[in-house]
């Protein structure tokens, strides 16, 4: 993706998919995430196969990096707003939309990389199967 | 087209007396003979709505306190045990199925048009079919006390207490299918209301200037398709179980009881939330009135509650700590549980910050809310209690946990509801509530809630169980039971104090004008009541609080002014109403919206009757009811004058500066309601799937013999020829080819038979019966769900090719394929994958 270049007033277009991605990418990713490491944990235990805290770190590692990098893309379109990213000011309607849905993106990316991240680290901390199985 | 473009600003809200009286002629209501069965406005079918809800709200409060004078004494014989147990299922059900959910529908249904400055909600008839829906599953389900059969295994209907051997009769199939129909109408009302929101605004109303209770039902809606569809798969198999045709939730068959929970859970938690999230909004919405200022954090507010909505998908199993989940599982649900805190304290914190900065005005709207602030942060507190595993594992099926969601429901659903009826109420009535009474009101339920729920946490941690209709005397249990017992009977007079205000509002109340909170949304810009003909010249927004920040609703400039002309009191003869960009709030184009009509009801009767002819199992009266859908679907689809005069004025493609008629195609409201419909299919075949590796999770459950390819492969290469017939057929008719149109159409509607052919062969040569074990049951299950995609397009093919055939220039006709090009795809994908999980994956396993 190439560098935005910091436009007027009126002229800041973020393509459709990328707004998309960095409004919700986050989120999508946590939930994903989410479904992913409980699956895993219970084949693993099911299966008796061993390595299922492994599996849940990695997959962790790579949805948090998901999480964050449309944060980080929320953040820099963002920035490129300008003045049109306050939304208590009367911006207009295509700068006013993107603002609020990269500002969602940005401070979701930031809660939901954390909230990646601490259901990745409860194998450190809990046992990853009942003792039953 | 026009009678002449405004030159003048002043001039854009006068088109003429004659013009606005045919608008208010052709928006005005339903003429006799049966009008009130015709009606489809959002406004007369929304106070239906609410007023059937509301009578279920008395209904199920009376329910409860019946059950708090059996147990406001030990040993009580006021009840006896199986009324008990009727009671407080019907009384869970009711209010969670049939009060709350409707009464957010219906609010939507009325002020949702009214806050987004249109004209109605964008497919009145659905919202009319909705409404009828929902009044016979209603009664339905509460049919069962005439007959002695009511339903008694709770509201959450876990097996294997709710399967044949142990709830016999057809109490728990009222629960089962009454319910069916109820779902499907809140389903049908979430579509509707996302379709609403995004597409049909004032002209400037982009993202980030909708109201916060429009993003709230927007995130409400999305969060019903998801969370519903499951519910909707899941008693549809225990009703199968229970009917004796499969074994999903029979161990002795391979099934698995704990699936129940899973499925209902997986909506159940969300469910709480779906509750919450349109409070969120109202309260949103009305604190920043009285608080005289904006709300502080708009931007941090719709993030929290599009946070709240991922994550309340991610609790479910917190309701299933104790049945012996893995250590690291219960700690991912746990985490979730406790985190969720972060998004509704954020909410919190903006609330408390808009009324510290403001200049609060105490009125009973405020105090509603106050008083909802306290409870519900109370209620949240305990909910982190028991978002902790150890501590659950205490309390878990204790009055703790009673006293837990009673101050989540009650506090974070029910007080912001009266704050909203208090607020709403004279805008619906055109009269003020007795601010006296009213306060009165709220200091009755505030304290009474409190003597009702709060000794109830003590009796929990005592040990009390939940769901007992009596307990022995001497188990220290009495005095916190007989305080609540008194304290429910304090609130229920309480509550009732909002219809005395009511009736002596209509009777006494002064007028309440246009704008009695002076507040800042565009529902006060009209007149109290509101007419059916909201809207007759369309306001330009230019803030999020236009009353409060806009000196003028009319267009800024010449092109604005000509653009939106042919909305100025008009169209003159059928109903119309503007369709905006989603994201921006830019005018696109003018939907043509249906008048009075009896096919919804009709249809509903249908439904009604399918649904009771499955609950005594007569194939006849089942079958009349499906013939009346049938038929209601070619009444109700059938072309009409309304579509003609809008298409000989409108033309289809957009003039200089003017606005197409949006009938087909991905600007009409028909298409995006399909892609919602695909979603909840998608979201269907999920669940479907995720049962199907649920009850194989432990590579025992699975099939001894890995089902033959051979026909599925077949059936396989059927699917990829119909989705390129379905291509032929939709390029041909965007490219206005006619006879390629009729040729893809034909090879589309001749393929679809044959895949329904070979996925029933597909079947047939395993000699599978559905009831003789679970992974019987999900096989066949996975076949008949591609069959109910099959049956519905193959009369979408067959309208398409009949269309192509006799007018291929109609745009009705591109309409109707358009559609069909999507179900084509989605049946062939559908198919694909079913076959790819049935028999691939054993074959990875």
């Amino acid at each position: 993706m190439g560098r935005p270049q910091r436009s007027q007033m009126g002229e800041h277009e973020v393509p459709l998919p990328t707004l998309l991605f960095a409004g919700f990418g986050a989120a999508v990713s946590w939930g994903v995430h989410f479904n992913l490491v409980y699956f895993l944990n219970t084949l693993f235990c099911k299966t008796g196969r061993g390595g299922g805290d492994v599996a849940v770190y990695l997959v962790t590692a790579a949805f948090a990096i998901v999480s964050m990098t449309a944060g980080w893309v929320a953040w820099r379109r963002w920035r490129m707003l300008g003045n049109a990213s306050r939304l208590d000011q009367a911006v207009g309607e295509s700068e006013g939309r993107t603002a609020i849905l990269l500002f969602i993106g940005m401070a979701g990316g930031a809660l939901f990389t954390l909230f990646i991240i601490v259901e990745g680290l409860v194998p450190l901390f809990l046992r990853t199967c009942s003792l039953a199985s | 087209m026009s009678t002449g473009t405004p030159s003048t600003r002043e001039s854009y809200f006068a088109a003429g007396r004659d013009r606005e009286r045919d608008f208010e002629r052709t928006w005005g209501a339903a003429a006799p003979p049966l009008a009130w069965f015709k009606e489809v406005n959002n406004i007369p079918i929304a106070l239906r709505y609410m007023g059937v809800a509301f009578a279920f709200l008395f209904t199920g409060g009376f329910m409860a306190l019946l059950m708090r004078i059996q147990l406001a004494l030990p040993e009580n014989e006021f009840l006896d045990p199986s009324t008990y147990n009727q009671l407080f299922t019907m009384h869970g059900t009711t209010m969670m199925f049939l009060f709350v959910i409707p009464f957010i529908e219906a609010m939507a249904n009325y002020f949702l048009p009214l806050l987004l400055g249109t004209r109605d909600l964008p497919f009145p008839r659905f919202t009319t079919l909705a409404f009828w829906t929902f009044l016979w599953g209603g009664l339905l389900v509460y049919s069962s006390f005439l007959f002695g059969v009511a339903p008694d295994g709770g509201w959450f209907a876990y097996v294997p207490l709710t399967n044949r051997t142990h709830s016999p009769g057809i109490g728990m199939d009222f629960w089962d299918i009454g319910l069916s129909v109820a779902e499907i109408a809140a389903m049908g009302a979430a579509a509707e209301l996302i379709v609403a929101i995004l597409r049909m605004r004032a002209p400037g109303q982009a993202l980030h200037r909708l109201p916060v209770f429009a993003w709230a039902m927007l995130v409400f809606a999305f969060m019903v398709i998801f969370a519903f569809t499951p519910l909707i798969v899941g008693t549809a198999m225990l009703e199968l179980d229970r009917k004796g045709l499969t074994s999903f939730f029979v161990p002795e068959a391979g099934g698995e009881p704990l699936l129940w929970q899973h499925l209902f859970w997986i909506f159940g938690h969300p469910e709480v939330y779906i509750m919450f999230i349109p409070a969120v909004g109202l309260v949103s919405q009305i604190l920043p009135v009285f608080a005289r200022r904006p709300l502080v954090g708009y931007p941090l507010v719709v993030l929290s509650l599009i946070a709240t909505g991922f994550l309340s998908f991610g609790l479910w199993v917190h309701h299933m700590f104790t049945t012996g989940l893995s250590p690291t599982s219960m700690g991912f649900f746990a985490a979730v549980s406790l985190l969720i805190a972060i998004p509704t304290g954020v909410q919190m914190f903006a609330w408390i910050a808009t009324i510290w900065k403001g200049r609060p005005v105490w009125r009973t709207p405020l105090m509603f809310i106050a008083g909802f602030l306290i409870i519900f942060v109370m209620g949240g507190v305990t909910g982190t209690m028991v978002g902790a595993v150890p501590y659950d594992y205490q309390v878990h099926d204790t009055y703790f946990v009673v006293a837990h969601f009673h101050y989540v429901l009650i506090g974070g659903v029910v007080f912001p509801f009266f704050a909203t009826a208090y607020y709403w109420l004279p805008k619906i009535t055109g009269r003020l509530l007795s601010e006296r009474l009213g306060k009165w009101n709220f200091w009755i339920m505030f304290v009474s809630f409190h003597v009702t729920f709060f000794p109830m946490h003590i009796a929990g941690l005592l040990g009390m169980p939940r769901r007992i209709y009596t307990f022995d005397a001497g188990l220290g249990w009495e005095p916190y039971n007989l305080v609540s017992s008194i304290g429910a009977w304090g609130f229920g007079i309480g509550a009732t104090l909002l219809l005395v205000n009511l009736v002596w509002s209509l009777r006494r109340g002064r007028p309440a004008g246009a704008n009695p909170w002076n507040a800042d949304t565009l529902e006060w810009w009209e007149p109290s009541p509101p007419p059916n003909a909201q809207f007759m010249y369309i306001p330009f927004v230019r803030s999020r609080h236009p009353l409060w920040e806009q000196e003028s609703f009319e267009p800024e400039s010449a092109e604005e002014a000509e653009r939106m002309e042919p909305m100025r009191a008009a169209p003159r003869t059928w109903r119309g109403a503007l369709l905006v960009s989603a994201l921006d709030g830019k005018p696109l184009a003018v939907a043509w919206m249906p008048g009075p009509t009896l096919w919804p009801v009709i249809m509903s009767v249908g439904f009604l009757a399918t649904f009771v002819g499955a609950l005594v199992e007569n194939a006849w009266i089942a079958g009349a009811g499906l013939t009346v859908i049938a038929v209601s679907l070619l009444g109700w689809f059938w072309p009409n004058e309304g579509q003609e005069k809008a298409m000989a004025e409108f033309g289809l493609a957009s003039g200089e500066g003017g606005l197409p008629l949006a009938i087909a195609g991905p600007r009409s409201n028909g298409y995006w309601a399909m892609w919602i419909f695909l979603v909840v299919m998608s979201v269907a075949l999920a669940t479907i799937i995720a049962a199907y590796y649920y009850l194989g999770d432990d590579g025992e459950r699975l099939p001894a013999a890995i089902p033959d390819t051979g026909t599925a492969m077949w059936a396989s290469v059927a699917a990829l020829a119909l989705a390129a017939a379905t291509y032929w057929m939709a390029r041909a008719m965007r490219r206005r080819q006619a006879w390629s149109w009729r040729i893809g159409s034909a090879a589309a509607l001749v393929l679809v038979p044959v895949l329904a052919w070979l996925t029933g062969r597909a079947w047939t040569d395993t000699g599978l019966t559905a009831v003789e074990s679970a992974y019987a049951s999900i096989f066949v299950t996975m076949i008949g769900f591609n069959w109910v995609l099959i049956a519905v397009l193959l009369p979408m093919m067959l309208f398409t090719l009949v269309w192509a055939i006799m007018r291929p220039a109609d745009v009705r006709g591109h309409g109707l394929a358009w559609l069909t090009e999507l179900q084509g795809y989605y049946t062939a994908a559908s198919w694909l994958l079913t076959a790819a999980v049935l028999y691939l994956s054993p074959r990875l396993w």
